[in-house]
């Protein structure tokens, strides 16, 4: 039920006469109540300007219910059901509103709005084909919304459309998105904006939609993480935090709108540039500030479309198709912490359609609802397939850039969203958070390579210095990260599980153009994340790790073309680490670069699969073509590990604390150790550690078995220092 | 034809190390080699023609300093310390050979390396080599040495041990020899790294 009071046409707004007029609000359209939105307070001048004008307040008490809103196109449908429009703080209640609606001389029709407290709940988004999933439900707290909107007649092309005008701010909101109960919510969301000359024309056929001045602030006070079967009410602060996040923009856009699906004459066609002027971007936990400040770009797609349709394996989504995006985002400087700025980035891209490896790709993804099959029947499911045919980095310090050029990345596959909690389901282990499952990826990417100085620059290798690969493929990934809070006075900041699996991979080093490099073939991964903690601190981005298992089997490991056939053998390297930590910040001396301190704890053997092992096999049997592990001659390190030789921390016998520490500093500069001084990649390393031993160094035959050629190794008070550059060869 | 690539690329590399010479070997060294038989290391040195093929290849020049336990390492204790007193303050490595045998060190191994122009990349060999390198035919991880190498206190000692840790009970070594190197030392040339085994 909804209460609309009524001015008198004419009237001061001061003097109003009220009417009070009942309304079936089932009766009234979704869009309707969308339109709704918005709000600032009249100052004086604009009070004294409307005074006098005709005026119109409408002031309600609402709560709408809609069973079902379907979107349907080609007679497949997207279904949001269970919607509600109401009071944020008490379930079944009304949400207060207000509209002061005027017209001005100049024939614009102004209106003021406010709103409190309403919340705007989906319970369900389901598929037409599969009503039994879904894809979660979510509620929108709008709080103190004050806007003021003027519509003007005449668009930006012709005297038939028409232009807008929105100031909007609003504090105190709540964004929650749950599945089976658990809920991620963006709490304390503030958003504060402006858009002048907006305009909306019909061209022909087509919608077109202008925004040529936007800007504002949106905040995100904490991301929290909860469990309950009813929305979440009132004041969350004991539910703990991931972060909170900040972002001020100011951006000019315009959209083309149009019918016309890619599967059928029903569907959305999207055509849209946008230019970002200004921005800034902040992650923050307990006070301390992750930042990409001094932010540009622009951003042009053309031929996006939306239909409800079934993707390559018949399953029915919402399907977003690309037919090309193209952009640059210029990130002026990007500050971790009080450590200083690391440097600027500059991200450049074409997603396109592409051959490679025969298969064409494209960029699409269909949507769809269930998420993990054992988490439950609410989740998301996003059957993505992805196509960038040219992309580049350019990483600048201290003025100077150094390009990763011709980068192309290609893949398909499903990406899962949950909000779980901790548990075994159906013999699959959850997390508390948000969870990113990787269901049957295959894919890969490739570069040229780095440039330095310009992007035109000399090719050159050393992306190996900086952990990246130059190409690299993989038939099979799956997995799953999930995201949740430290919680347990831990204070703010995400904690990390994760579960990766890459079969058939392949990786390759130091490539030349004619594809002739170092490759690493037949390469399986498994790496496994156990309670991994990321805050921002003072001194940059902190990760501290509880436990880490990673098993990298490359199984062919040679020199040439990729399909080479003169091998070194498999090499593989079992890593297990407890209490590890990185630290990532800048140099902290006032110039730009970046910083990664690393301490591993490479932990004593406990059983196979916890355990730091190398091994390098030669000469394999193979069966069916297939070289078959542990046929050959194996060279194999056991339990490798870190000590401190001595006990550091009194508990008795020896402690383990120290690691093996390695702290990179990594800029762009001249190498003046060189004729000329060229420019490059300044790499500056410190490697520590007090121990690093290996149990035995054994020679392993497939009928002879093992003997121990060395019964121990073990390196001590190690400091390793390196002040390095790396320029293209002259 | 692997042999006539060492041999002729043995004969032109050159090292020459002024001043004091190292001895230094490592019996390890040999079980890895008699271990891993399946890849072969070169060398040759870096001519005109050589330079010509390396224009538009992707690899990279390495230039600056190395220094192993400038001043000492992170232990700090009866036996390891800062460079200021009698304690070692460089790196040990420690290897037994037979189980509860004795323990063979590299002790108190530290110093500064400077060079200009190490380059590392993938190159391939289809000539050359005296007519080798047609029938080689294949690619190699190409190491350039960069030249001159200059080492500023570079030492070391080799010795044997009774215990891995000089802290540890019972701690006895003799040291064989030490070694204290100052200078430059020119290394000129390729070295060429290929595999020559399966998967």
């Amino acid at each position: 039920m909804m209460t609309h009071n009524l001015q008198a046409p004419y009237m001061p707004l001061r003097t109003r006469f009220r009417a009070a007029i009942l309304l079936s609000l089932t009766a009234l359209p979704l869009n309707a109540l969308a339109s709704i939105s918005g709000m600032q307070s009249l100052n004086d001048e604009e009070m004294s300007s409307v005074s006098g004008q005709a005026g119109l307040v409408i002031e309600s008490e609402t709560r709408a219910t809609i069973d079902r809103l379907s979107y349907i196109t080609n007679g497949n449908g997207i279904h949001f059901d269970g919607i509600e429009l109401g009071a944020a703080s008490q379930e079944g209640g009304v949400t207060s509103q207000r509209h002061d609606i005027s017209l001005r001389d100049s024939g614009s029709m102004n209106i003021l709005f406010e709103v409190d407290g309403r919340r705007l709940t989906v319970d369900d988004i389901r598929l037409s084909d599969r009503p039994d999933l879904s894809m979660g439900g979510f509620y929108l707290d709008q709080n103190r919304i004050r806007g003021n909107l003027t519509i003007s007649p005449g668009g930006a092309t012709s005297d038939s459309g028409f232009g807008y005008d929105l100031f909007y701010s609003s504090t105190g909101g709540r964004f929650g998105y749950r599945t089976n109960d658990n809920h991620l919510i963006l709490d304390g969301l503030g958003l504060n904006f402006f858009s002048l000359g907006m305009s909306l024309d019909m061209e022909g056929d087509v919608a077109v939609f202008r925004a040529p001045q936007v800007g504002g602030q949106f905040a995100v006070g904490a991301i929290r993480y909860g469990q309950s079967p009813d929305n979440f009410r009132g004041a969350l602060n004991e539910l703990p935090s991931m972060g909170g996040l900040t972002l001020d923009f100011g951006f000019s856009s315009r959209f083309d709108f149009q019918a016309g699906g890619r599967f059928g004459n029903e569907g959305l066609q999207i055509n849209s540039s946008t230019l970002l002027n200004r921005g800034a971007f902040i992650y923050s936990t307990n006070g301390y500030n992750l930042a990409l400040r001094d932010l540009s770009g622009e951003s042009h797609l053309r031929d996006l479309r939306m239909d409800v349709a079934r993707d390559g394996s018949g399953r029915l989504g919402l399907a977003l198709t690309l037919g090309e995006a193209e952009g640059e985002l210029n990130i002026g400087r990007i500050e971790l912490g009080n450590s200083g700025s690391v440097g600027g980035l500059n991200l450049q891209w074409l997603y396109a359609d592409q051959l490679v490896n025969d298969r064409n790709y494209s960029n699409q993804v269909f949507i769809q609802g269930g998420g993990n099959p054992h988490s439950g029947p609410q989740g998301l499911r996003l059957g993505a397939e992805w196509s960038l045919a040219d992309g580049q980095i350019g990483y600048t310090t201290n003025g100077n850039t150094l390009y990763i050029t011709g980068i192309q990345s290609w893949g398909e596959g499903d990406v899962t969203l949950d909000v779980t909690r901790d548990g075994t389901l159906e013999g699959t282990e959850f997390y508390d958070g948000l969870r990113i499952g990787f269901e049957g990826m295959a894919g890969g990417y490739r570069s040229e390579g780095l440039r330095v100085g310009s992007e035109n620059a000399e090719r050159q290798a050393g992306m190996e210095l900086l952990g990246l690969h130059q190409a690299f493929e993989y038939d099979a990934l799956d997995g799953q990260i999930t995201l949740g809070p430290i919680g347990e006075g831990g204070g703010e900041g995400l904690l990390i599980n994760a579960d990766i699996i890459i079969r058939d991979a392949l990786s390759g080093a130091l490539l030349n153009e004619d594809d002739t490099g170092v490759w690493a073939a037949g390469r399986q991964h498994d790496i496994v994340l156990r309670d991994m903690t990321l805050q921002v601190t003072d001194n940059g981005l902190a990760l501290v790790l509880d436990e880490g298992r990673q098993l990298l089997d490359i199984g062919d490991l040679r020199i040439g073309h990729r399909d080479s056939s003169h091998s070194f053998g498999r090499v593989s390297l079992q890593t297990y680490e407890t209490g590890s930590e990185m630290t990532i910040s800048g140099l902290g001396d006032g110039s730009e670069g970046l910083r990664i301190f690393r301490k591993r704890i490479l932990a004593e053997e406990v059983d196979d699969d916890r355990r730091n092992r190398f091994v390098w096999e030669t000469g394999r049997q193979s069966e069916n073509g297939v070289p078959v592990n542990g046929s050959g001659l194996q060279l194999v390190l056991e339990n490798i590990h870190t000590s401190d030789g001595a006990d550091l921390t009194g508990q008795g016998g020896i402690s383990n604390t120290f690691g093996l520490q390695t702290d990179t500093r990594i800029n762009v500069r001249n190498s003046t150790r060189t004729a000329g001084e060229p420019l490059g990649l300044g790499f500056e390393n410190r490697t520590r550690f007090r121990e690093l031993n290996v149990g035995s160094m054994d020679l392993v035959h497939p009928t002879g078995g093992a003997a121990t050629a060395l019964h121990g190794i073990s390196l001590q008070n190690m400091d390793i220092r390196s002040d390095l550059v790396v320029t293209p060869i002259r | 034809m692997i042999s006539t690539l060492l041999k002729s690329n043995a004969r032109k590399a050159r090292s020459d190390i002024r001043n004091r010479v190292s001895r230094g070997h490592c019996a390890c060294y040999g079980i890895l080699a008699a271990a891993l038989p399946l890849f072969v290391m070169a060398m040759e040195p870096l001519d005109e023609e050589s330079m010509a093929q390396v224009a538009g290849q992707a690899g990279m020049s390495i230039s600056g300093d190395v220094f192993i336990n400038e001043d000492g390492g992170p232990i700090n204790n009866a036996s390891f310390g800062d460079c200021t007193d009698n304690r070692r303050c460089g790196a040990r490595l420690a290897s037994q050979f037979s189980e509860d045998g004795g323990w063979w060190v590299l002790d108190d191994f530290r110093g500064r390396f400077q060079f200009d122009g190490l380059t590392l990349r993938v190159r391939h060999i289809d000539s050359g080599f005296a007519g080798d390198g047609a029938e080689f035919n294949r690619s190699v991880l190409e190491i350039g040495l960069p030249g001159t190498i200059s080492m500023e206190e570079v030492r070391y000692s080799v010795g044997t041990s009774t215990t891995p840790r000089p802290t540890d009970p019972g701690f006895q070594q003799t040291n064989f020899y030490s070694v204290h190197m100052e200078g430059d030392m020119r290394l000129e040339g390729n070295a060429l790294v290929f595999p020559t085994g399966n998967p």
